[in-house]
């Protein structure tokens, strides 16, 4: 799952480098919503803390 | 104005390469394996360079630096969290150091810059004048560009070799699909 981000970016990139502006972002789009997801599952542990 | 605009987004895409490349030389000649939040950080670095490298391919455009400060935003919030864990469990630092910081105060040192940097350039009016084109890019654009996905590649590489297709949560440290 963490390489799946990874994969998006690089597929935006080199939609990119070829000239798909569009669809390259909206390949970014996706990888940041799977880190977003990624973060979330980690920011439980905040309340673990004693800030 | 708008030629000095293009030039900083080239330079910050070259940057953006030679920390993902300077990372990558730490991890596989001093053997730091990166954790799973260092590579969520990554991510977040990759996207920040994904702005720039739109910039130089197709021209300035306010969206090119929306997917910079989103990723960098991204890439703060992941940063500050590993501080944070850090100091409230440890009530210190963990990891290799560089010019006497952590890995993570420089990222979220850096990421907080991008975001800085994306703001102002967003004041250079001019760069916008001529709108994003689909012509022909120039051979250092499309240089820049493949050079952006090898590294990028490569750090995929790795976080494969190092999760597989989990979420890499475990914190345990070494290359899982090498061992098998």
């Amino acid at each position: 799952m963490m390489v799946l981000p990874f994969v998006l970016l690089i597929v935006a990139a080199l939609l990119a480098t070829l000239g798909l502006r569009r669809v390259s972002v909206g390949a970014w789009f996706l990888a940041m919503a799977g880190l977003l997801y990624m973060l979330s599952l980690r920011v439980g542990d905040f309340a673990s803390l004693t800030l | 104005m708008a030629a000095i605009a293009r030039v900083i987004s080239f330079l910050a895409l070259f940057a953006t390469c030679a920390v993902l490349l300077f990372v990558l030389y730490w991890q596989l000649v001093g053997g730091e394996v990166p954790g799973s939040l260092a590579l969520m950080q990554r991510i977040a670095l990759v996207g920040v360079g994904f702005g720039f490298l739109l910039n130089v391919r197709f021209g300035a455009s306010e969206s090119h630096f929306g997917v910079v400060i989103v990723s960098a935003a991204l890439g703060l919030a992941i940063a500050a969290r590993q501080m944070l864990v850090y100091a409230a469990a440890n009530g210190g630092a963990v990891g290799p150091q560089v010019f006497e910081w952590h890995f993570y105060t420089w990222t979220l040192v850096g990421f907080f810059a991008a975001i800085v940097l994306a703001g102002v350039m967003l004041f250079i009016e001019g760069q916008f004048v001529e709108g994003v084109r689909d012509t022909r890019p120039s051979g250092a654009a499309q240089a820049a560009g493949w050079l952006f996905v090898l590294v990028a590649l490569a750090h995929a590489v790795s976080a494969l070799l190092q999760c597989g297709f989990e979420a890499c949560f475990d914190g345990a440290p070494g290359y899982g699909l090498l061992r098998g």
